[in-house]
């Protein structure tokens, strides 16, 4: 979903800018298993194209809503983990 | 294998409302991926995620219908390989008797046995009921796409039920009148095990062969939601029946395992009876919910 932030991707498009941002590379039966559900949930939904077999996909108002909710969770959780690992004991002792 | 064949067959093995919606796209991203063993791996890891939580909302409105077939399907595949379990552990815990299983756990391997043959009554008479309802418009019709495939079934059982006669009486002609004997000592020669185990083999291949054409016959046969429904019914009642088999199963195997003495083999081949049991009864009750809320609200789940 964060890959289809910046705008519209096809299928491919999403496996490069994920393994380019994440070092993750998804694969296609794992990428159109989580897109299916996305769209199902109205989170994503598919754009018309020429080529039916590049067919590009990009959030929805409600997505994009789920989307920022789930990263500012993220960020408030990673903030925590930064907090206590400075606090942690076991760091002070190395 | 070739890399190329092997790819059609898995893209192939996903179901067809997720080939009709994402097939094209799903392998032009194969072919721009460059396939290898790991793409091959994780579309087939995708297509048995893909027919074990089918997303039926892909195809609505059709979704309801197919949601309410899946758990009749389901329902059906989930009782023909219980029976297969259910075989195996009498094997592992009758056939070879043991020496003082009284009381209880022979309570409960009588109880499990009655529970199973009821319910496997009832849903003998329910499918043959559905059989019926299938094959009849389909022979007026002359639709032979839905005939066949309900037709397979019949011919399958009844070759099976052949083959098992033959072996039998093949079987006592080797050692006559002592089946028992037999049965718990397993095959002696390489030529006894070749036997049993083409014979276990050709038993999954008819379970899979009547599950793959029922399901088969039924998407064809389109019939009405209400219909399905109501077998939907029958499966929560199977998925009980299951239970209330597992758990005398499991009753009986801890006696078993209590009162010692069994072949190690035969212990784990009713452990994991049991567990295929437990297993297969709660994948019925969570399809059959499935399908009754399905029903109910009008919402593929």
């Amino acid at each position: 979903m964060a890959s289809l932030a910046e705008g519209a991707k096809h299928g491919y498009a999403i496996i490069q800018d994920v393994e380019a941002t994440s070092v993750i590379r998804l694969g296609p039966g794992t990428l159109y298993g989580a897109l299916s559900r996305l769209e199902r949930r109205g989170l994503i939904e598919p754009l018309d194209s020429v080529d039916p077999r590049r067919r590009p996909y990009q959030l929805t108002p409600h997505g994009s809503g789920v989307l920022a909710e789930r990263l500012e969770t993220m960020r408030r959780f990673a903030a925590m983990g930064r907090k206590r690992l400075a606090t942690s004991p076991t760091l002070r002792l190395a | 294998m070739k890399p190329a064949p092997l790819r059609r067959v898995i893209l192939a093995a996903y179901p067809a409302d997720f080939r009709a919606r994402y097939g094209a796209e799903l392998a032009a991203v194969v072919a721009d991926s460059g396939g290898g063993w790991r793409v091959n791996l994780d579309l087939a890891a995708g297509a048995a995620r893909a027919r074990l939580n089918p997303d039926f909302a892909i195809s609505q409105p059709e979704g309801r219908r197919l949601r309410l077939q899946a758990t009749a399907s389901t329902v059906f595949a989930l009782w023909a390989w219980s029976i297969v379990a259910v075989a195996l552990f009498v094997r592992a815990v009758d056939d070879q008797p043991v020496p003082g299983l009284r009381s209880w756990g022979w309570g409960a391997y009588a109880a499990g046995t009655a529970i199973f043959e009821l319910s496997a009554g009832v849903i003998l008479l329910a499918g043959f009921a559905y059989w019926l309802r299938v094959v009849i418009p389909a022979l007026r019709t002359k639709n032979k796409k839905t005939l066949v495939p309900a037709v397979v079934p019949v011919a399958v059982v009844l070759l099976w039920l052949a083959c098992t006669g033959l072996l039998a009486a093949a079987t006592h002609h080797i050692q006559p009148g002592n089946y028992r004997h037999i049965s718990a000592q397993g095959p002696h020669t390489a030529g006894g095990w070749a036997v049993l185990t083409v014979y276990a083999a050709f038993t999954v291949t008819c379970v899979l062969a009547c599950t793959v054409n029922i399901q088969r016959a039924l998407n064809n046969a389109e019939l009405p939601d209400r219909l399905l429904a109501a077998s939907a019914l029958v499966g929560a009642a199977a998925a009980t029946a299951l239970a209330a088999v597992a758990i005398c199963a499991a009753v009986s195997v801890t006696r078993v395992l209590l009162i010692g003495g069994v072949p190690l083999p035969d212990e784990l081949t009713a452990i994991g009876a049991v567990c295929f049991l437990a297993l297969t009864s709660a994948s019925a009750a969570v399809s059959s919910r499935r399908a009754l809320i399905t029903f109910r609200t009008g919402t593929p789940l």
